[in-house]
């Protein structure tokens, strides 16, 4: 557990330091569609399966019970 | 405490309609967006493991599952409603019973999700709420969630809280002809000779904490840690367990399951057609489960129109200390499933697809996006499956500017 909130920390710091200022026309690529962090419909099941078939269930995940293990 | 989140998700939920819905007289129409996006989702599951017959038994499952969202964005705020059913051709389902045939048990399992978020642009806040619900014949859940997103100000960084709840009652007999009422909970058909356990009801509260930065013109890194509390009926009732002495009982666990999950995300353009996304987890939880995982998709845009995906991702899991195979739990033991999704193992799933996205300069397009994935998995116990998924979004309503 203290290793978590050790690597937590360590992460924040470094989100804080590497703040950077980009024009609106240098967001060409971090715009783009693939770029974003959310997953699409498709990919969102394939998630809510493997959340079923393992016993983990990964941060951001839209799965964290609601039936349907399927057996 | 479920009374105060249904009622604050309810206000929350209110307030957001009344605002996106109270336009001033004098305020010029914001254009509407609205999309509907179409998916089907099939899914083809084998192994030999199932926890129905005590961890051994065919695991043989189909899910054909179509589902429709809607999306209307109005102003600053967007509404999203997604239903769909998964019917459910499970062979393990069928050894229940006594009566064992060769053709599967046909389920179904029906769901709904609504959400309204918010976008409030000079405090850069957006703020969401948002319930849900599905129901099967030996199951009900009702799910109300509410999130809030704190952009910076330069546009670079979001910090992201979500709550979401579920409230489940395992009961059987909803769907069920001459019941149609929460009836009781199913067992084996050999075990139905007394009552295994007193509870019928499962809570669970998933907190999930995520920070979005871009560190430069190509490079974006996204953090996220899900907290979760589980309390109630954590066994599968039908679940049966062998002793090493031969006799056999319902599968039993704690009533409360403590969760905790953290997720880096690194998404790389590189060059002009490659996006690479990296994705690492790690799982523990206080039934002994510990789990990491590491995920690489890359996307490759062969034109402006037309994305390959390909996908890899390794996963490794720790057995829980509650889980052994059959006929191998102590009949001393407190806690015992022969769940192989609780077992240790690893696996490999493997997988492409690709995305259209139309493009035209002036026009409306008639089709915004199509996604066709396909995934193999395999676990190191034996079970494989492929997952199919095809989605289709379109424009309706409205013509949007381009």
């Amino acid at each position: 557990m203290k290793a978590y909130v050790k690597l937590i920390c360590i992460t924040c710091v470094f989100l804080m330091v590497s703040c950077t200022s980009l024009k609106m026309h240098e967001r060409v690529y971090v715009n783009d569609p693939e770029m974003q962090m959310g997953d699409g419909s498709a990919a969102q099941f394939e998630d809510y399966v493997e959340s079923i078939r393992g016993s983990s269930v990964p941060a951001k995940s839209k799965k964290g019970s609601g039936g349907c293990g399927c057996n | 405490m479920r009374r105060i989140l249904i009622l604050a998700s309810l206000l929350v939920f209110s307030c957001f309609t009344k605002n996106a819905f109270g336009q001033k007289k004098n305020q010029a129409p914001q254009p509407t967006k609205q999309e509907i996006e179409l998916l089907y989702n099939h899914y083809i599951q084998d192994g030999n493991n199932s926890a129905v017959t005590g961890g051994i038994g065919t695991e043989k499952l189909n899910v054909y599952g179509p589902s429709v969202r809607i999306t209307r964005q109005k102003g600053k705020g967007i509404w999203n409603f997604k239903g769909g059913t998964d019917i459910i051709s499970s062979a393990s389902t069928d050894n229940i019973d006594s009566i064992q045939s060769s053709a599967s048990v046909l389920d179904a399992r029906t769901y709904v999700n609504a959400n309204y978020a918010r976008y409030f642009p000079q405090k850069k806040w957006t703020i969401d709420a948002g319930f849900g619900g599905s129901i099967e014949s030996d199951y009900f859940s009702y799910a109300p969630e509410v999130g809030v997103t704190k952009g910076s100000a330069n546009g670079l960084r979001n910090l992201e809280v979500q709550f979401k709840t579920y409230f489940d009652d395992l009961r059987w007999g909803r769907l069920n002809p001459g019941y149609n009422r929460p009836v009781k909970l199913i067992y084996p058909d050999e075990l139905r000779y007394k009552e295994w356990t007193d509870q019928y009801k499962r809570q669970s509260y998933n907190l999930n904490i995520g920070v979005t930065q871009v560190l430069n013109k190509r490079n974006v890194l996204g953090i996220f840690a899900l907290v979760g509390v589980q309390n109630g009926l954590l066994s599968t009732p039908f679940h049966r367990v062998y002793f090493n002495t031969d006799s056999l009982a319902v599968e039993k666990l704690p009533n409360q399951r403590n969760r905790f999950s953290l997720s880096i995300k690194w998404n790389s353009f590189v060059g002009g057609r490659f996006i690479l996304k990296n994705t690492a987890y790690a799982y523990t939880d206080n039934f002994g489960v510990l789990a990491a995982s590491l995920q690489h998709e890359t996307a490759y845009k062969i034109n402006r129109k037309l994305t390959v995906l390909g996908d890899l991702k390794l996963y490794s899991q720790r057995a829980s200390d509650y889980f052994a195979p059959f006929k191998e739990h102590e009949i001393t033991d407190l806690y015992y499933t022969s769940d192989y999704d609780m077992s240790q193992f690893q696996t490999l799933k493997l997988g492409g697809g690709f995305k259209f996205r139309p493009y035209l300069y002036k026009a409306q397009p008639l089709i915004n996006l199509i996604t066709l994935r396909y995934h193999h998995y395999l676990r190191s116990n034996g079970l494989r499956s492929h997952a199919i998924s095809f989605a289709i979004q379109l424009p309706i309503g409205k013509k949007m500017n381009p």
